[in-house]
């Protein structure tokens, strides 16, 4: 991931050491929606899977 | 295999813990051998089980051995329980017999429990007695407002007709609530041998089958804790605007602020490692500001933190022109001030949560481990976040 650095007036690319007084950045690559719908996708199908392994564990033949 | 082989193979195997198998029943004389069968054969395949008989008592005097056998049940791992024709000591205070309680602590505890019912016994009350007692128990509770007590429903089964006379009105009590918990009875047929092995190979498979779902199990646990501590940010918000006066933004804020914790910085080495490469604490504070023409206006703050009247949204130094710019979310940081400044943008909105950086973060490591810096504050929790969208969404100045 990029990092930016905001610093005299500028914004650039961060390369090499930074002042402490420098303001660090690096945008987020997901949105807060992207990330929620990747999470209750992951939470669907991990419950699905759940579901289906218990069922078949707890089949009497 | 070599005496060395054979030695640690031993060794390795008695660091293994063995499977602990309580064997419970009435003391009578038709489960007795049946008892003592399964106590060896348990024994000979390995596990360890418990039986009073056998190696759990008798207790020292003064000990309870009621409380003993319940204490053993809590540290079985499995519970098997033979049902015949007999009920058991009753206790009167308990309203229950022993091994009706050692059922139930087992239950109680989530262990797994095989149960088996002698088969004359088991076809007479799926037969009969159950839906008897069902009839009897409804409109007992129809007539009475309440449910009767284990007295009376034993009296009135031990003047049940057509049932099998060599039955204690008891054991269809404990069948009754085997039942109504949905426990599984296999036939026990006296003087059968139960094939354990076929047991033991079946619940092998169950348990290989559900162990590996133990990270979906957890990761669900802890998706869960998530949407719960968003559920919470929205009620106590809400609650907010049943306050005289309606909601200000001072007091969202506060209660915004409150739901955000501190956590650790890591490094992911793909799905194997992370490792802990820094840490934040909670967040102390937070700004408001919304678009104005040319500039990011502040609207409010919580707590003791820094704030302009205004910021141009062409100012390379202001965090929240540079994220409103972004059109992105971002985590900001300043050595100087040793502090992250997590940026949400919404709408014309942007929100500032400030969160103390731990005292050995710096701009080095910043800008090396930035990846695990916005996943550990902004990515932590994408229900809160939506959450906090949501009510951003919802404010209007």
């Amino acid at each position: 991931m990029s990092v930016y650095v905001s610093k005299d007036g500028k914004v650039s690319l961060a390369v090499g050491d930074q002042p402490k007084d420098a303001l660090l950045f690096a945008p987020a690559r997901k949105s807060s929606a992207e990330l929620l719908n990747e999470h209750l996708a992951a939470w669907k199908t991990s419950h699905s899977i759940i579901q289906e392994r218990f069922e078949k564990a707890t089949l009497r033949q | 295999m070599g005496y060395n082989g054979k030695k640690r193979s031993e060794e390795a195997c008695s660091r293994l813990a063995k499977a602990k198998i309580f064997i419970s029943s009435v003391h009578e004389d038709g489960l007795r051998r049946l008892r003592k069968e399964a106590f060896d054969e348990l024994r000979s395949l390995g596990h360890e089980p418990l039986m009073w008989e056998e190696n759990l008592g008798p207790w020292p005097s003064g000990t309870d051995p009621v409380s003993k056998c319940l204490e053993a049940v809590g540290e079985a791992d499995l519970f098997l329980l033979f049902v015949g024709g007999r009920g058991g000591t009753y206790y009167r205070d308990a309203q229950r017999t022993v091994t009706h309680m050692e059922f139930i602590k087992a239950f109680d505890k989530g262990i797994p429990v095989l149960v088996f019912v002698d088969e004359t016994v088991k076809s007479a009350f799926f037969g009969a007695v159950r839906k008897w007692m069902d009839d009897f128990l409804e409109q007992y509770a129809g007539e009475s407002g309440k449910p009767p007590s284990p007295d009376v429903l034993l009296k009135a089964l031990g003047q049940l007709p057509g049932v099998p006379s060599h039955v204690d009105p008891y054991v269809w009590f404990l069948l009754h609530d085997l039942a109504v918990r949905n426990v599984y009875m296999d036939n026990l047929s006296l003087g059968v041998r139960i094939d354990w092995k076929t047991y033991f190979s079946d619940l092998l498979r169950r348990g290989s089958m559900l162990l590996p779902l133990r990270h979906s199990i957890l990761e669900n646990g802890r998706r869960l804790e998530q949407s719960e501590t968003a559920f919470r940010l929205l009620s106590e918000v809400s609650a907010l605007q049943k306050k005289p006066g309606g909601m200000n933004f001072g007091e969202i804020l506060t209660t915004i602020v409150n739901s955000m914790k501190g956590g650790v910085i890591e490094q992911r080495y793909g799905p194997y490692l992370t490792e802990a490469i820094g840490a934040y604490g909670d967040c102390i504070g937070a700004t408001l500001y919304i678009r104005d023409d040319d500039k990011m206006k502040f609207v409010a703050k919580c707590a003791d933190v820094a704030w302009n009247r205004s910021f141009r949204l062409d100012d390379p130094g202001s965090y929240v022109a540079l994220t409103y710019n972004l059109d992105k979310d971002a985590v900001h940081y300043t050595q100087s001030k040793q502090l992250f400044y997590c940026c949400f943008k919404h709408g014309d909105y942007v929100l500032t949560l400030h969160f103390p950086a731990a005292p050995d973060w710096n701009t080095r490591k910043h800008v090396i481990y930035q990846t695990g810096v916005n996943d550990a504050i902004m990515n932590k929790n994408p229900y809160l976040v939506t959450m906090v969208k949501f009510i951003l969404g919802g404010m209007r100045p």
